[in-house]
């Protein structure tokens, strides 16, 4: 061989080495690289064919395997290299990959793998694809064909538009016809409009449909009057996917920036006998075409009684734009009839501009009672520190707005309104004073404490209630001396009353337990009479040790009012610190009153949720369900058993199904525990038993069907807990 | 008579110009109505889509409200239709001397509902994939919306979906309670500032749907499978997908991503009062390198995981410090005020009250859609393990083109949005 050849032979294999420098892996290892799961090396446009080509080979014979199982490893993996291969920056991957699932589209390929590569090419292909897709349009199977229809749809080459047009002209039936359309529809291909507008004047009503739908999506005004001539053309489903697709290409137009074509469209639409639904839809485009010029088209749309152009024309009416829309449309209110004013006056308070206060303040006054009422939530939204006097004056009143005006007052949101409701506090009307207290409280403006103290104490024991209301809801912790002095102070029982639920609520926003309880248990120290047993109330509820300590102090006074507060304290103890105390009350207290509020104390605290095991709290309520003398606090343990998912409280109802007084509770309880606890081999027998005995007991039909159940499934637990013979 | 001129059910006006000066426009019902229940022109009558779970469960909350009338229901499964029918009709047959009420119709096909020119609102619980088809095609005739979560299957559904609401005037709630109810803490704590500004989100949530093949099976007496399908690419029945099961299928659902995050992601983007702002610009799948988590990053470098919250399923970091602060009880809620639902009875008595008052409820569609697209980024970058751009006015994946078709699928014919 001449030296020349040689050197060009070298070269050649050096090209075709290049950059593999061994032969292609086996399909496995290619997976692996093409999937991203380790690094691949360059390759040439024809070597990835290549690659991508052993790689589906291999995958192929199980991808229609009608077993799912079978089919499924594949299936997954050629989607996970479609996404790898689609990546951004690798176009040479994703065309090689579209490129060998293209060509493997054909009959000998079963389809359900057909079906499953064109759903990969409907997420990775172009050009190269499109002439295996339109092939597949004419495919035998049904299930390939659409899918082939979707994947052309997807494809962002403009021949899959042509594909598709194509399609049409030689399609055999309607359905496939207006299928094809759709499809064409949703590409929004300028290239289709002739296609669109031929097959906007066919006869066939689902043919015409999804081609005027087609014309709409395009938003070319072309479309106009071939969708218009749809308008009234056959069934009503038609003519509504006509209007539709007039009003798509109407909005389209305006956001294009063509209003003006746009305006006509849709006050033709308005012109026409549509249905409701089309007036709305052109109601709302003459708002965002037309803006605020065409305030009297939208004000004249509301003589239609349909409501559902009411709510129409409030979103036109929110959408309008140009200058001075505001002032425009809130001119319209008064004059305007009451059904009218509502519509506009919804719209101004959406709009949100509070250029339209004063048409809001005015109509406060109006004669008819929704417009009135509309008004005053309204101003809720729009409102400023000037509109809290009208506010509170409404409020004030007994009237269908009343209510409306409290939540205005807590919702207005702007400079000065609580410093004006504390003004309005400090006024001589009583009932305006209250409703400033509400707004404050309602509002949550703890800088309202200082003046709430003080009207805490005030001649009026309507205003010394609304505070100490007030107080608890928005007073913070540092409050609490200050409140347990008016408590102490007052000799009126309401205000103490109400003085001691706002020491509950204060206290109980500060999670400090101990530190909560200082300045009630301080204040105890020297109150006496009424006070003292008021106090003793809010220790109970508020809980803590030292507050405990007091109040176990106070069991041993002389005083039989102050033990009985003592007792009553301890009975409503936020938690299980109290549960010896009152379990003793129960076994030796010297009245049934106390026994029965201290049981009754006890098996409430013992249901308070917390970390503790389900087995301990099940011995405490037994304890309890022990200790009650009487059926209803008895009831109340069994009650407690059915909450707690553990052996012992089954245990513990399923006696009770033999006492009258006690067997629907302990019937209910049992079936509760048991649903939660079957599962347990070693609670099964023990739930099979009680179930028996609820289905024999009961009358309650669905209770018996419950325990069935539960029954079933513990005697399959039993059947599976048994050692095979 | 033309539609002009028919007489509508809800005529707000209700009396003829003659005596429209004095004629009030809210009578009490007690007034009108029988046994406190308001007069039939100021009931709402609906019809009830997807009887499942949560379709019969909003059904029978709806009906809880006095001035709700079910009307309809339908489902493609007749057990399901069968059952509820016969649940309304009870309800009803209750309130009435004689014990029988049948004024309930049943139906197989949505289209038949929302054609009614009697009904004024429609509840869907079906499947996600169903939820935009029914409820843009209910807003086009004229009805309100109320939809259960996830509220869409694609980011471009959802788009529509606002779109169609806008355009016709409609009121559409989406359906995820606990945005509002579970999270009130978190809501109350961060809106009063506690956190100070804001860094990062932390949401813990499920995953993402993905392909679920089973084997066919035989279609149930009373089951048309090829509606349940409707617009997904056609599969043969199998049990593992109906009843219930079909949320692990990407071809019905986004999954846990989707079904709890319309509720977690719901709440955190709530608090973090980023619900109406726009959505993130970034999406980061976990890679155990720079993302530990699913991140998202906003235009104003604020960002979101998935994953990482430390006490519940949300938690906030801030300049100021974190919330929940990590091993210390929580704080009693400050009284911060925030517009929450408008009526009363929950979020299904928001919707009754928007429905009344043509205000926007709470679980506005634009909101929940919002939402759904922040779940949705999270899927796609999942699915497909790659980081991406998010243009958040146009609602498009930014410089990958093939990743952005996920952004919508194709209908299986005859089906079109």
């Amino acid at each position: 061989m001449r030296p020349h050849c040689i050197a060009i032979l070298a070269l050649t294999i050096t090209v075709w080495a290049a950059p593999l420098g061994a032969a292609e892996p086996e399909a496995a290892e290619l997976t692996k690289e093409f999937t991203g799961e380790k690094p691949a090396p360059e390759r040439t446009p024809e070597q990835l064919e290549a690659a991508y080509a052993k790689m589906l080979d291999a995958l192929m014979p199980d991808m229609g395997n009608e077993d799912p199982n079978k089919r499924s490893g594949p299936t997954r993996t050629i989607e996970r290299i479609a996404f790898q291969a689609s990546r951004p920056g690798a176009e040479a991957d994703r065309a090689a990959c579209s490129k060998a699932l293209a060509a493997r589209l054909g009959p000998d390929v079963p389809p359900l793998a057909r079906a499953w590569l064109i759903r990969m090419l409907e997420r990775i292909g172009r050009a190269e694809a499109v002439a295996a897709l339109e092939a597949a349009l004419a495919d035998k199977d049904e299930n390939v064909r659409e899918s082939a229809r979707r994947a052309l749809q997807k494809n962002s080459a403009k021949e899959a538009t042509l594909a598709l047009i194509k399609a049409v002209a030689t399609s055999d039936t309607p359905p496939w016809r207006a299928a094809l359309l759709n499809a064409i529809a949703e590409r929004r291909d300028p290239a289709a409009l002739d296609t669109l507008v031929k097959e906007a004047a066919s006869d066939h009503d689902g043919v015409r449909t999804a081609a005027v739908l087609g014309l709409g999506k395009l938003g070319d005004k072309a479309g106009a009057a071939p969708i218009a001539a749809a308008l009234a053309k056959g069934s009503p489903a038609a003519k509504q996917a006509a209007v539709d697709a007039y009003l798509m290409l109407a909005d389209a137009l305006t956001a294009a920036g063509d209003k003006r074509t746009a305006l006509g469209l849709y006050k033709k639409l308005i012109a026409t006998d549509a249905p409701p639904f089309a007036r709305c839809g052109a109601i709302v485009g003459i708002a965002r075409a037309g803006g605020v010029d065409e305030l009297p088209a939208i004000l004249a749309a509301l003589a239609d009684p349909d409501a559902t152009l009411q709510g129409a024309c409030v979103e036109a009416l929110c959408r309008l734009e140009g200058e001075n829309a505001t002032a425009a449309i809130a001119a319209r209110v008064e004059g305007a009839r009451p059904a009218v004013k509502l519509v506009l006056l919804q719209a101004l308070a959406r709009r949100g501009d509070k250029a339209a206060l004063p048409a809001f303040v005015a109509a406060v006054e109006d004669a008819d009672p929704a417009v009135r009422d509309q008004a005053v939530r309204g101003l809720g939204i729009l409102g400023d520190a000037e509109v809290v006097p009208l506010l509170l004056r409404v409020a004030a009143q007994a009237s269908a707005a009343q209510e409306t005006a409290r939540r205005s007052l807590e919702s207005v949101r702007a400079d000065g309104v609580d410093k004006a409701l504390l003004a309005a506090l400090e006024g001589q009307d009583l009932k305006l004073r209250a409703e400033a207290i509400r707004g404050l409280a309602a509002r949550r403006f703890a800088g309202a404490t200082p003046a709430l103290l003080k009207a805490a104490e005030d001649p009026d024991g309507g205003i010394r209630a609304e505070a100490l209301k007030a107080l608890g809801a928005l007073a913070p912790t540092e409050a609490i001396p200050a409140v347990a002095a008016v408590l102490v102070k007052t000799q009126d029982d309401g205000t103490r009353n109400e003085a001691k639920e706002a020491l509950v609520n204060i206290a109980r926003r500060d999670l400090d337990v101990e530190k909560r309880s200082e300045a009630v248990l301080k204040a105890l120290e020297t109150a006496s009479g009424p006070a003292r047993l008021s106090l003793l109330n809010v220790a109970g509820r508020i809980g803590g040790d030292k507050s405990l300590a007091a109040v176990r102090a106070a069991l041993k006074d002389q005083d039989e009012k102050v033990k009985d507060a003592a007792i009553r304290a301890l009975a409503e103890w936020p938690d299980t610190a109290a549960a010896p105390d009152l379990l003793e009350i129960a076994r030796t207290a010297a009245t049934e009153t106390h026994q029965v509020l201290a049981i009754r104390g006890y098996i409430r605290v013992c249901r308070i949720q917390s970390n503790r095991p389900a087995a301990e709290t099940a011995k405490m309520l037994i304890v309890g369900l022990e200790t009650a003398k009487r059926p209803d606090e008895k009831r109340q343990a069994i009650s407690g058993l059915a909450e707690t998912r553990d052996l012992t409280a089954l245990q513990a109802v399923v006696p009770c199904l033999e006492v009258e007084a006690l067997k629907e509770e302990a019937a209910h309880a049992a079936v509760r525990i048991g649903r939660d606890i079957w599962n347990h081999a070693a609670n099964a027998e023990a739930v099979k038993a009680a179930m028996q005995k609820v289905i024999e007991i009961t009358k309650d039909d669905r209770l018996r069907k419950q325990a069935q159940e539960t029954l079933d499934r513990a005697q399959q637990k039993l059947k599976e807990a048994k050692p095979a013979k | 008579m033309s539609t002009r001129q028919a007489v509508r059910r809800r005529d707000f006006l209700r009396v003829s110009a003659a005596v429209a000066a004095t004629a009030p426009y809210v009578v009490p019902g007690t007034a009108l109505g029988q046994g406190g229940r308001p007069a039939p022109s100021d009931r709402i009558t609906m019809g009830f889509i997807g009887l499942g779970g949560m379709g019969s469960g909003d059904m029978g909350g709806l009906l809880g409200f006095p001035e709700v009338q079910g009307v309809a229901v339908c489902d493609v499964d007749y057990s399901a239709r069968s059952r509820a029918k016969q649940g309304v009709e009870g309800r009803y047959a209750q309130q009435k001397a004689s014990g029988v009420y049948k004024g309930c119709d049943d139906y197989g096909d949505f289209r038949e509902v929302v054609t009614r020119p009697d009904i004024d609102a429609i509840s869907c619980g079906t499947p996600d994939h169903w939820h935009a088809l029914i409820t843009v095609t209910a807003m086009k005739n004229g009805k309100d919306v109320f939809c259960q979560k996830p509220e869409t299957l694609t980011i471009r559904e959802g788009r529509i979906m606002v779109e169609t609401a806008r355009r016709y005037g409609r009121v559409f709630s989406g359906g995820s309670q606990r945005v509002w109810e579970d999270y009130n803490w978190y809501h109350r704590v961060m809106w009063s500032g506690a956190a100070g500004k804001l860094q990062e989100v932390f949401i813990n949530i499920g995953g993402p749907s993905g392909e679920m093949l089973l084997p066919a099976e035989p279609v149930p007496e009373g089951l048309d499978w090829d509606m349940w399908l409707g617009p997904a690419p056609w599969r043969p029945y199998n049990k593992g997908y109906h009843p219930f099961n079909w949320r692990g299928c990407r071809d019905f659902s986004g999954g846990g991503m989707t079904d709890w995050g319309a509720h977690h992601v719901g709440g955190g983007l709530f608090a973090a009062q980023l619900h109406d702002k726009p959505v993130p610009i970034e999406v980061h799948p976990p890679d155990n390198k720079e993302f530990k988590h699913l991140t998202y990053i906003y235009a104003d470098g604020v960002r979101l995981y998935l994953g990482g919250a430390w006490d519940g399923p949300l938690g906030f970091k801030g300049d100021l410090g974190e919330v929940p602060e990590r091993g210390k009880p929580r704080i009693p809620p400050p009284p911060t005020y925030i517009q929450g639902y408008k009526g009363r009875g929950g979020i299904l008595g928001d919707f009754i009250h928007c429905v009344k008052t043509r205000e926007r409820p709470f679980r506005d569609i634009e909101l929940a859609h919002r939402t759904m697209v922040t779940c949705h980024l999270a899927n796609i970058a999942f699915w497909s393990g790659r980081s991406f751009k998010f243009d958040p006015v146009k609602e498009e994946i930014v410089g990958d083109p093939e990743l952005n078709r996920w952004v919508d699928r194709p209908y299986r014919a005859p089906w079109t949005l």
